[in-house]
């Protein structure tokens, strides 16, 4: 437990050096939720939340996870750890808490900014909706650690999250409302995790839970297929990572 | 290592047999065995490419080697990690920190991974880096990144230290620093097992040498008994003759 606090709070502090995930994770959703507010009415701003709200899930789950594992293997950070009592698992634990952490932090201040400045409140479960939130998120970081585990180097990492976040920040709901999208192109975005992941949130801030809502509105096959994509995420990750 | 044994040996801190290793169809290891008596400091020498690194991470479990077998301190690397490196020190040949990590914090990570460990403030002061304790890592010198490596590895005060070119980038003074404490803890009863490229290092703190060519080990005795045996003027005489 010494080993694992003294990682959160270095690894906590190693970020807010770098500045990326307050920048792209905690400021950039606060302000698209202000710009959102501003320029729609309250339905639109209620019906943007969701989505706003998942921003933080984007930049850590599928940019700071897999970049700083990369990194870590990369700089051999991790082999160094495996030479002492302490697994390099508890440092990736450890990693993934601060990342986790700026996630509910961009959440709790959207929905802060959201409620205080533009009237917006939950009409379903507080409980639920961050239940579902949970979900979602172990979904996406999946993702994350498929990357980490599957590129073979820094480089690759960086090309395979540039190509799975910036397509999801822009099409799955988070920053550009889906409803505003044209057909076609929210027939592409369909296929998103994330896509799915902002319809189920949706649900559960206007209704009810995420099982419950999903047999009540269609949402049970993106329910689905978010579980699965966790799963079989996480095991290929398991089998295919490696400490070096 | 599927061979490996457990070996419960009283007096030796590092026991090889048959060790083995290949990359594809380059043989790094062919058969080694090495005896490295508690107390003792012992030198693995060779040029590059010998196999000094791969015999060190094989050794360590930090490599899976495709035969022979390994006991450290009586353990295995493998099954035994979590106790063996609680005993065990390691400063690699590349040492890598995470990004804007400061010195202090380098050791204050490395510290809490111990049940206990010395006060690491002395560590640095001894190699003058207590006055860096607020740099970041990055912002070391080679040699001083060197030294960082080293009194990490000395950290949890080790019964046995493996050293991989302990004192490569090392200014005069630093290396000598860096030797007198390495005579100190072998007059605690420290094994050490260590490679080097100088061997004027090597003729002042090893007790034996193997020297490595093309992973087997073609000489291997004490440095007076090599160079008595060789008719040489010193021991980089007989390394340049046997490793080639």
């Amino acid at each position: 437990m010494k080993a694992f606090i003294t990682l959160f709070a270095t690894e906590l502090k190693l970020s807010l050096r770098h500045g990326d995930m307050i920048l792209f994770g905690v400021m950039m959703p606060v302000g698209i939720m202000l710009l959102i507010g501003c320029v729609s009415g309250p339905a639109a701003t209620a019906l943007a939340f969701s989505g706003v709200a998942s921003v933080g899930l984007c930049a850590s789950g599928l940019m700071g996870i897999p970049l700083t594992f990369a990194g870590y293997r990369h700089e051999k950070i991790l082999r160094r750890f495996r030479v002492t009592p302490v697994s390099p698992a508890v440092l990736m634990f450890a990693t993934t808490a601060v990342q986790t952490l700026f996630a509910w932090v961009s959440l709790a201040l959207v929905y802060l900014v959201a409620r205080l400045a533009f009237g917006v409140s939950l009409a379903g479960s507080a409980r639920v909706f961050l239940a579902t939130f949970a979900f979602v998120q172990v979904s996406i970081y999946s993702i994350g650690f498929l990357i980490a585990s599957l590129a073979p180097n820094v480089k690759a990492a960086n090309v395979a999250c540039t190509i799975a976040y910036f397509p999801t920040l822009f099409l799955s709901g988070t920053t550009v409302p889906y409803e505003l999208l044209p057909a076609p192109v929210r027939a592409f975005a369909d296929y998103f995790p994330m896509t799915e992941g902002i319809k189920l949130l949706k649900h559960a801030a206007t209704s009810g839970g995420a099982g419950q809502a999903a047999e009540a509105s269609g949402v049970l096959p993106g329910f689905l297929a978010l579980t699965a994509l966790a799963g079989v995420s996480y095991l290929v990750s398991l089998k295919f990572f490696r400490w070096e | 290592m599927n061979d490996t044994k457990k070996r419960v040996t009283g007096s030796n801190a590092l026991e090889i047999h048959g060790l083995r290793k290949a990359y594809g169809t380059l043989v790094a290891l062919d058969g080694i065995d090495l005896t490295v008596p508690k107390g003792e400091i012992f030198g693995l020498l060779g040029h590059n490419g010998a196999g000094k690194s791969t015999t060190i991470e094989c050794a360590l479990g930090t490599k899976q080697a495709d035969g022979g077998t390994v006991s450290v301190l009586g353990m295995d690397p493998e099954r035994d990690r979590k106790e063996l490196f609680a005993r065990v020190g390691v400063q690699f040949q590349h040492t890598g920190f995470q990004d804007k990590l400061r010195v202090g914090e380098a050791c204050g990570i490395a510290a809490s991974l111990y049940r206990e460990s010395r006060d690491w403030r002395e560590l640095l002061e001894r190699f003058s880096l207590l006055e860096k304790c607020a740099s970041f890592v990055s912002e070391l010198s080679g040699g001083e990144r060197q030294k960082l490596a080293v009194a990490i590895a000395l950290i949890h005060g080790p019964e046995l230290l493996f050293l991989d070119e302990l004192t490569t980038g090392l200014d005069p003074a630093s290396r000598r620093t860096v030797w007198d404490y390495l005579k100190a803890l072998k007059k605690d009863g420290v094994s050490i097992v260590l490679t080097s490229h100088y061997m004027d290092e090597v003729e002042y703190l090893c007790d034996r040498v193997a020297i490595l060519r093309k992973g087997k080990i073609v000489m291997e005795g004490t440095p007076e008994d090599l160079v008595a045996e060789h008719n040489a003027k010193n021991l980089e005489d007989v390394f340049l003759k046997e490793a080639m």
